[in-house]
């Protein structure tokens, strides 16, 4: 029953939000005044550049980081692998912010291009995900055998004849899919192209969405750009559904080989100038945190709503996992039994994820927040309901949007604790109940905590939804800053930036330290 | 007694619940409307502007504590990011925007707001009108009220900008960096569309793609494009010629000044006026009157850094600013037939 109704709700918001895109689009008449293809075409161009672009150049700054730090063992090595993860969660404005403190007119860092454009763009992405690449190039560098280390060693092979036949093919699975990743995260880019983007030169299709409703009031072009938005997407998580296979895959670290002194400087430096120098920079230029008057509520309206949604993403997840169709582990049990070519078969049955949840799984990169949240506005401004804070309507977007973080971090290790204590479970007699409490809960809880406290730093982060349906009725940090901004209050900025920046700091090093991940979350 | 006992056994308990007892309280504060703090029940007045009107920086809270001294009521703001934004959202809103008055539409959006049918005539005695509509004469006068008013100018900073451009056409041909606001947010930047298309009427999608390249970024706000020129980003920002007044009085700062053109600067008269859907007609009206009253200009004057709408002595620093050479403006009908034809050509030649 439960499944059904949460399902339903899930479904319906999409629906509606649909229905809200549809009707915009319906309004158009051919009028080139309203909708022209022909910027549309360059609006389209300029997201998947910027995309691509932004993809490689972090490719090459992970590659650059991860060759240094890849198979040393020294005791900041869990540290700095830790602040690889960091980059995942640091909230977009931020981002924002400290580049353009580092490398802004006045800034510790002079650069001899402007920040604004394709060039601000590309910086602050790839400060968002050369080192989320790096840590997986390490991990999968890491986990190269042994014996064909060896091998490559006594057939003499250099450098690069060694990267093209022994890293390559360990590396390039796992990296492809990540790759795509990073390039559908930059498509659905926000708030780094809203505020580094420089105008309708440097708008992609994600901003322009935004701009069509709220600065044109075109709902027809914002429905034909979500239009294409949500296909361009649906493509990227076609290819990545199709690539399915857990990017944050069990490590075990074998040192077989140690990267140079040399090598290692220039990856910690080029680290630390990436993210090291920037991010203490921006906090120690910042000493006006004794007017807590100026950042005591925004904090508190953040961590409230974060809490709420995440609690909320949590609650429904666990809803749909419990009520999933039982019985896969008892199937995952027998195959235990009847032997290892059958197993392995019914094993990829039981865990290949089905349309639904593989959907939901990728729900945030194939439908992105500012085309939900369109069709969404669209709907809510054009009825009643209008007259009413649209709070619930941005809590609900952003509870939606957290389902794939924790559907990505529970679904797996759930399936696996099944499959691996079903049988025993069985054996005992345990109820479902029982088993779920007794067995799987212990199993799971670090694993939810973990994600509860990083989906709270990515809800905490999100200016997307609120953007759309009324900044004043959402009060958070994220929006406060966003607002200081708007307003040339630079300092009130910056401050409010940098209380964002140390509670991201204090949960993530909750997460990574205190939340200790079994074998069956990694 | 009995509590030192019992505190032992509870202090486990306390442990595991401090937690989540932490998260209600978060919880409880981040949800609390600032509304249901306060208990006194007076009738509300909705007031609709653009942000940096309401915010705290802005002339908004300074007016509604005047009002509300006379009127026994609560002024409640609503906001939008910009003036054409503000527009925009009551097109999507239409009925449902909640608002009794609106300020800070300026009138090259007046027809299109009247298009929208969401305002309606507001009634004033003509003895108060009389004087702003005298010094201020705007189009749809029974509807719209002016409430302050100002040029368009490129603010520079002279220790930065030894040679201002003395023309629009030596800016466009010089090499210095520009930033102006969007026009599709930002009256400011509708202001420069407007002021281009009056220069350059047959040249203007060249003259854009020109100035493209002397601009560094467009932001959504003018509050963004002036923070850019202020930081050193670009040499000239989009304002007002009046913008100087502010780093005089306020920040004891001279060295900002306006360029002034040859060729003449388009001029911004900013407007209020009452909603069709009003629950507190007497309110607005009263409103509106106490904007045109000698204190509200000057919070205005001093608090938004434009012009007043009649003579009135402010400070000496913004009274004695020079004026620029004042440039036609367009009809109401000729705006809103190319407005959105205008706009188009700017986005598709900014590229």
């Amino acid at each position: 029953m439960l499944r059904p109704v949460v399902l339903g709700a899930i479904l319906a918001t999409l629906g509606v939000s649909a229905a809200g895109l549809l009707l915009a689009i319906a309004e158009f008449n051919g009028d080139t005044q309203v909708f022209s293809w022909e910027y549309a075409l360059r609006l389209w161009l300029f997201t998947l550049t910027q995309a691509g672009l932004s993809t490689l150049v972090s490719l090459l700054l992970g590659l650059l980081i991860a060759l240094g730090i890849a198979w040393r063992q020294a005791p900041w090595k869990p540290w700095v692998m830790a602040s690889l993860n960091l980059s995942f969660v640091l909230p977009p404005l931020v981002v924002v912010l400290i580049v353009i403190n580092a490398a802004g007119h006045n800034g510790i860092i002079k650069i001899p291009f402007s920040l604004y454009g394709l060039p601000g763009i590309l910086l602050a992405h790839s400060l968002l995900n050369a080192p989320f690449i790096a840590r997986l190039i390490i991990q999968k560098l890491e986990q190269i055998p042994t014996s064909e280390c060896f091998v490559a060693q006594q057939l003499g092979l250099n450098p690069f004849l060694e990267a093209r036949w022994l890293w390559l093919p360990h590396i390039w699975p796992a990296l492809s899919q990540t790759l795509l990743f990073v390039f559908a995260l930059c498509v659905n880019s926000f708030a780094i192209v809203l505020s580094l983007g420089g105008g309708p030169a440097s708008t992609t299709l994600e901003v322009a969405i935004y701009q069509s409703l709220k600065y044109d009031f075109n709902p027809v072009e914002a429905g034909i750009f979500s239009l294409i938005q949500c296909l361009t997407t649906l493509l990227c998580g076609y290819f990545l559904l199709k690539r399915s296979g857990n990017i944050h895959a069990p490590i075990e670290t074998s040192p077989i080989k140690k990267a140079s002194n040399p090598v290692t400087l220039m990856s910690l430096s080029l680290l630390g100038g990436v993210w090291g120098v920037p991010i203490l920079g921006f906090i120690v230029k910042q000493m006006q945190w004794l007017d807590y008057s100026l950042w005591l509520l925004p904090l508190m309206h953040s961590l409230g709503y974060g809490l709420l949604v995440s609690l909320s993403g949590l609650l429904l997840v666990i809803a749909l996992l419990l009520t999933k169709k039982q019985g896969s582990a008892r199937k995952a049990g027998m195959a235990r039994k009847i032997g290892m070519a059958r197993k392995i078969g019914m094993i990829r049955k039981t865990a290949a994820p089905n349309a639904l949840s593989g959907f939901l799984t990728h729900m945030g990169l194939i439908v992105p927040t500012i085309t939900l949240t369109t069709g969404l506005t669209f709907i809510w401004y054009r009825t009643a309901l209008g007259s009413v804070s649209p709070l619930g309507l941005i809590l609900w977007v952003q509870t939606l949007m957290t389902l794939p973080f924790y559907l990505r971090s529970l679904e797996e290790p759930w399936h696996r604790a099944k499959t691996h204590y079903g049988v025993l479970c069985d054996h005992l007699g345990l109820s479902w109940l029982q088993r779920e409490w007794l067995v799987y809960r212990p199993i799971l809880t670090p694993i939810a905590k973990k994600t509860l406290v990083l989906t709270l730093v990515i809800v905490m982060g999100d200016i997307a939804t609120p953007a759309l349906l009324g900044f004043e009725h959402f009060p958070s940090l994220a929006v406060s800053v966003s607002q200081a901004l708007s307003h040339y209050q630079f300092d009130t900025a910056y401050t409010l930036a940098s209380i964002h920046l140390v509670l991201t700091l204090i949960l993530f090093l909750l997460a990574e330290k205190r939340f200790s991940v079994t074998s069956f979350g990694r | 007694m009995l509590f030192s006992r019992i505190t032992p056994l509870l202090s486990p308990l306390q442990e595991r619940l401090k937690p989540t007892l932490t998260s209600i309280c978060l919880l409880a504060l981040g949800f609390f409307p600032n509304s249901l703090w306060s208990s006194e029940a007076k009738p509300k007045l909705y007031v609709a502007s653009y942000d940096s009107f309401v915010s705290q920086w802005g002339p908004g809270p300074k007016l509604k504590a005047l009002f509300e001294q006379d009127c026994q009521c609560e002024v409640q703001f609503t906001t939008a990011i910009e003036g054409v934004a503000l527009l925009n959202r009551i097109k999507i809103q239409q009925k449902h925007f909640k608002a009794d008055v609106v300020i800070g539409l300026d009138t090259s959006l007046s027809q299109e707001a009247l298009n929208t049918g969401f305002f309606q005539p507001h009634n004033l005695k003509p003895s108060i009108v009389a004087k702003a509509n005298k010094h201020t004469s705007i189009a749809h006068s029974d509807v719209f009220i002016p409430i302050d008013k100002g040029y368009f100018s490129f603010i520079y900073d002279q220790k930065r900008v030894a040679n201002p451009p003395k023309s629009m056409g030596e800016l466009i041909n010089s090499d210095l960096r520009i930033a102006y606001p969007d026009p599709r947010v930002s009256t400011v930047g509708k202001g420069l569309v407007l002021w281009m298309n009056q220069l350059y009427p047959k040249t203007t999608d060249k003259i854009w793609k020109k100035l493209t390249k002397r601009t560094l970024t467009v932001p959504a706000t003018w509050a963004e494009s002036y923070a850019l020129m202020l930081e050193g980003e670009v040499d000239l920002a989009l304002s007002y010629h009046s913008s100087p007044a502010y780093h005089q009085i306020v920040e004891k700062r001279s060295e900002f000044k306006a360029a002034l053109f040859d060729e003449g600067h388009y001029q911004q008269i900013e407007t209020a006026a009452i909603s069709q859907n009003s629950q507190q007609q007497q309110l607005a009206q009263d409103f509106l009157s106490f904007i045109l009253s000698p204190k509200a200009q000057k919070v205005l004057a001093l608090n938004n850094w434009m012009m007043p709408v009649y003579p009135l002595a402010t400070k000496a620093e913004l009274d004695q600013l020079p004026l620029p050479k004042p440039l036609s403006q367009f009809t109401p009908d000729t705006l809103e037939q190319e407005s959105k034809r205008w706009l188009l050509m700017w986005r598709s030649h900014s590229l």
